[in-house]
């Protein structure tokens, strides 16, 4: 997911900035076309005696559940002086109900604007203050993560904040810091994607898929309209809805001994009210609904064509089968479109597929970005072609090895750091129910054949169930750069 | 590639600032300008829904208020903290290498850098550099295009390619199992690039798509022409890579760009894994390697360094690039600053902190917390190896583009001119901050890697961070001071706007009457002022300093 993504940007850029003091070097640089140091190294190694090189991740972990409800995972590591203190709710967009869009992410959003005793937009002062690392939070359609990594002497401070802000948020919540945070929220919307090209596609093509009333039918940014109408009192619902004890997990990974961890957790959380889990209302996968949207977008120079259909929920057998379609689609190199797109015709600027997982349900998306000149109707066939062609031939075993080599020596990667582990364990116990899947997860694709993915593409991939959304450059808009 | 996150700060956009005073947040805004109609109405639309909605409903409960959490817990004893040491020593090719070394994890990353760069492109071939250096992951001698990125997936192995304005590097990822093989890719691939015909084609094709789809959008935007702005149009590091500049790179001209280039003598070699010395220089130069690579043991030579001629910042102070509809503008403000190796660094460093450097920065708290302008503002010292910039920069409402210049223009000038140093509290934040978080900045081996990346980068000693906590410690509030007074230059400074210039401009009054939106409509003589003639009546008023309002199309070039 993007999330770890972010984070793992985040860590670096802010590894350039502190240990240096320099402000941007390494990262993205404001001034001189990109003049900077070296570019920041891709990967991060974390020294972890608990991972087994030889076989599949192993942690070892403490799973237990507060008498109020509140989930706890403990990950002792002494080999860095650092906590990675990581907070799930379980909730998120496709938790909304109907006009309150882009809520999950709103309240987010206040979640960082004070509590009781922590004081009105002090949660980063008193972060960085302590050298703290790593701050955010983010939201998805499924669930909603809160995280910091603090000096390891310094670990009550993180679950202080924490605590306060699951105990104590209302009392210093105000329409002023409010309205603040939905004025923030819009300037995401529009920086990450109203002021981008094919921003629009994205909210056209969930509007095409999902209908209304589907909490997947808008994006967990959500809709200025919906955004700018919230109120006090809809905060204040969604918190006691959502934010009770028994809908989060904490886990806290890092230099702390295992009986001081339990000791601390229960001085911060086990002193609050027993609750109950909120109980979630699932939402089928819509019935196919093909479609062709064109949208014409100003700030688009290329057509771009999205090709996309419903497919099973995230860590089914299918949505592994899936990833692998995916990448045997597009993998520059071997990738059937990428040959027929880019390499051996050019007729696209690339090409993209990608399973998109989510709790309910999820989709599976192409995207391909043309070149100019290139018809849309050369490249609606042979897209369709090769979709089609995967209900009848299979794929070879080399198309399967390669995600499963991928996918291994990805979970090594993703588990170097405290917080890569944190949110690794927090993302299998928010979707199975339990941390540890580590193995059962890289064996959804190491056990699966040909013929089953054969039988998923056939099922879900079918050619005339495609929703379409192309994007066409806005012709008689005013260029950039002109008067 | 699963569903993505939002999160609350996009780190790749936004470093982060400190609390300046009050934050009178504005409760009411004058009605905004219309958004772009970003919600597609689709047709046809999908079925009528029976969805089912979530029924959950708010629970009451009652969280006891302890004694104990009306303050900040104390902290417990810092652990002593043993940074990773990083070891350097010379290969007979002239290589410098610098290892850390990580023996838990099977993994092996490295990365070979050159001096070199776009800053070398010859004028007109601006883009040289970095499609050359693509070009080298297109395919060896050996193997197509195809059977090299195939050879790489299989075993989860990556080889990249890339040019920065004055290094080129290529750089490996593997695990330990399948290093010799992804090695010999990597020889090859400095050593025997293929440079096909039809591969260099196809790319560089790409490449001017790329830049058509840039000059779209106000980010992408900025971006090309802020070393033009600040350096000037002719100098390597404000150079703007063009459709036409692509176009007259050939492939002869990467083939003697490799050549050149790519010169062992002098080249740093990067590290990080599950290896020793005596590992790495069996690769490069024990017998069993050597005899399977040949390659290895003819590559010799040192790649000739280039100067770089002063900087030559356009004639302007406001600059000025026009994107219709745009939903946001990017507001920088640029000027040039001292370099990273000054020996007032550590000063500077925290007074740029508390201006411009996290979320609690000033600007940020301003432009974000306090206006509700921005998604997130960022600003600081940058630095080359040859040149230091100050830079301020944000992405912000397209009604508060001027307000939001006039807004960076003050917090530059309040701490220059000394009416709102740096505090204490300021100072000691950022001072503690940078303190404690020292041991997190080394917690992977890549991390301390990266670290002593940039030390040699620059030619900064290798024990620096031994020094550096009392480094930071000692700095005081009156040198703080001190280096705000010497560094900013609000006087020589220009800005960068990118944005609708037909859009109406709001004004900030902060002692607007109770009831009536601090946010008001930019009137002048009675009538709305859209951006450009807030600009223009902004650089006429010289402000922000004398100079001119220059406009700027997409590749930088004034307008007449």
């Amino acid at each position: 997911m993007r999330a770890f993504t972010i984070l793992r940007a985040g860590l670096l850029a802010a590894a350039a900035a502190a240990a240096v003091l320099v402000p941007a070097v390494g990262g993205a640089q404001p001034a001189g076309g990109g003049s900077s140091g070296p570019p920041p190294q891709p990967q991060q190694f974390m020294p972890n005696p608990d991972l087994e090189p030889s076989t599949d991740p192993q942690i070892k972990f403490e799973k237990y559940t507060l008498a109020n409800g509140l989930e706890v995972i403990l990950v002792p590591d002494q080999s860095v002086p650092i906590v990675a203190v990581n907070v799930y709710y379980h909730v998120g967009s496709g938790n909304e109900v109907a006009n309150k869009t882009g809520f999950a992410h709103l309240f987010e959003h206040m979640m960082f604007q004070g509590s009781k005793h922590v004081g009105d937009d002090m949660h980063f002062e008193i972060l960085k203050k302590i050298g703290a690392d790593g701050v955010n939070g983010t939201t998805n359609q499924d669930r909603t993560n809160y995280f910091e990594v603090v000096p390891s002497n310094q670990i009550e401070t993180g679950l202080w904040l924490e605590s306060d802000r699951m105990g104590f948020l209302l009392d210093e919540l105000t329409a002023k810091s409010l309205g603040n945070q939905i004025d923030v929220v819009r300037n995401e919307r529009r920086q990450n994607y109203d002021n981008r090209p094919y921003g629009k596609a994205l909210f056209a093509l969930y509007q095409a898929m999902y209908p209304p009333g589907h909490p997947y039918r808008y994006l967990t940014i959500g809709k200025h309209e919906d955004l700018e109408s919230a109120s006090v009192d809809d905060v204040k619902n969604f918190f006691k809805t959502w934010y009770v004890p028994a809908n989060a997990t904490l886990c806290v990974v890092g230099d702390f001994d295992l009986a001081t961890g339990k000791q601390l957790v229960d001085k911060w959380f086990g002193g609050f009210p027993k609750s109950a889990k909120p109980a979630i209302v699932n939402v089928p996968m819509p019935a196919p609904h093909p479609a062709e949207v064109t949208v014409t977008d100003d700030f688009a120079k290329l057509t771009q064509i999205t090709f996309a259909w419903h497919t099973p929920a995230y860590y089914t057998a299918e949505d592994a089968q899936l990833d692998i379609v995916a990448n045997a689609l597009t993998e520059e190199g071997p990738g059937r479109l990428y040959r027929a797109l880019v390499y051996d015709r050019p007729l696209a600027q690339s090409v993209e597929a990608s399973q998109s997982s989510a709790g309910f349900s999820s989709t599976f998306v192409i995207t391909v970005t043309l070149r100019g000149g290139t018809k849309v109707d050369e490249v609606k066939a042979i897209v369709l072609a090769e979709v089609g062609k995967l209900a009848t031939e299979n794929l070879s075993p080399k198309d399967i090895h390669r995600v499963v080599a991928g996918n291994e020596s990805g979970t090594i990667r993703r588990l170097e750091s405290v917080m890569g582990r944190a949110q690794a364990l927090q993302q299998y116990n928010h979707y199975l129910g339990a941390p540890d899947k580590f193995t059962w997860d890289l064996d959804r694709y190491r056990k699966t054949t040909a013929d089953q993915i054969r039988a998923t593409a056939a099922k879900y991939l079918v050619p005339a169930q495609v929703v379409t959304i192309i994007t066409v450059p806005g012709a008689g808009a005013p260029a950039a750069g002109g008067k | 590639m699963k569903r993505s996150a939002v999160p609350l700060v996009h780190f790749t956009s936004v470093l982060l600032l400190a609390a300046c005073g009050g934050k009178p947040v504005p409760t009411a805004q004058p009605a905004p300008p219309p958004e772009p109609p970003a919600e597609v109405h689709v047709t046809p639309s999908a079925p009528p829904s029976t969805t089912p909605t979530q029924t959950a409903q708010p629970q009451v409960l009652a969280f006891p208020d302890d004694a104990f959490r009306s303050k900040q817990p104390p902290p417990t004893a810092p652990r002593p903290v043993n940074l990773p040491k990083v070891k350097p020593f010379s290969l007979k090719s002239g290589i410098k290498v610098y290892l850390v070394e990580q023996h838990t994890l099977p993994l092996v990353s490295m990365e070979l850098v050159f001096d070199g760069g776009a800053a070398t492109d010859p004028h007109g071939k601006e883009g040289l550099a970095t499609t050359c250096m693509a070009m080298l992951v297109e395919g060896t001698e050996k193997l197509d295009k195809l059977q090299y990125s195939e050879a790489l997936a299989d075993t989860a192995s990556s080889i990249g390619a890339f040019a920065s304005d004055d290094s080129v590097s290529v750089s490996l990822s593997s695990l330990t199992k399948h290093l010799d093989d992804t090695f010999s890719l990597f020889v090859d691939t400095i050593r025997t690039p293929g440079f096909r015909a039809s591969d260099f084609e196809r790319l560089v094709k790409r490449r001017i798509e790329s830049v058509k789809q840039a000059k779209g959008t106000p980010a992408a935007v900025n971006a090309r022409v802020t070393g033009a702005v600040l350096y000037g149009a002719s100098h390597p590091l404000g150079a703007v890579t063009t459709e036409a500049s692509l176009t007259a790179v050939t492939l002869d001209d990467c083939k003697a760009f490799a050549t050149a280039a790519l010169k062992p003598s002098g080249a740093r070699l990067f590290v990080v894994g599950d290896l020793t010395e005596g590992q790495v220089r069996g690769m490069f130069e024990g017998k069993a390697s050597t005899q399977a690579r040949p390659a290895l043991v003819s590559w010799k030579g040192a790649a000739k360094a280039k100067a770089i001629p002063a900087p030559q910042t356009m004639k302007g102070r406001v600059f000025f690039v026009n994107v219709p509809g745009a939903a946001q503008s990017v507001v920088s403000y640029l000027q040039f600053g001292p370099k990273r190796t000054a020996p007032d660094f550590f000063q500077n460093s925290l007074m740029a902190s508390v201006f411009g450097g996290g979320f609690a920065s000033r600007l940020n708290m301003n432009l974000r917390e306090d206006k509700g302008y921005s998604y997130g503002a960022r600003g600081g010292f940058g630095y080359s190896k040859q040149f230091g910039t100050f830079t301020a920069t944000s992405s912000v409402r397209t009604d508060a583009t001027y307000q939001t210049l006039v807004e960076i223009d003050r917090e530059v000038k309040q701490l220059w001119q000394g009416k709102a140093p740096v505090t204490k509290d300021e100072l000691d934040r950022e001072k503690q901050g940078s303190i404690l978080g020292l041991p997190g900045q080394f917690a992977t081996a890549a991390a301390a890697l990266g670290n002593y990346r940039r030390l040699v980068y620059f030619g900064l000693p290798l024990d620096y961070f031994s020094h550096y906590v009392a480094n930071v410690q000692k700095v005081s509030e009156s040198q703080v001071k001190a280096s705000a007074a010497k560094h900013l230059k609000p006087g020589q400074a220009v800005y960068l706007v990118v944005g609708d210039g037909n859009a109406p401009m709001i004004v900030h009054v902060p002692d607007a009457k109770p009831g009536e939106p601090k946010d008001q409509p930019y009137l002048k003589d009675g009538k709305p002022l859209t951006l450009r003639q807030a600009l223009t009546d902004l650089a006429t008023r010289g402000d922000v300093g004398a100079g001119a309002l220059v406009e700027l199309d997409t590749d930088g070039n004034p307008l007449p």
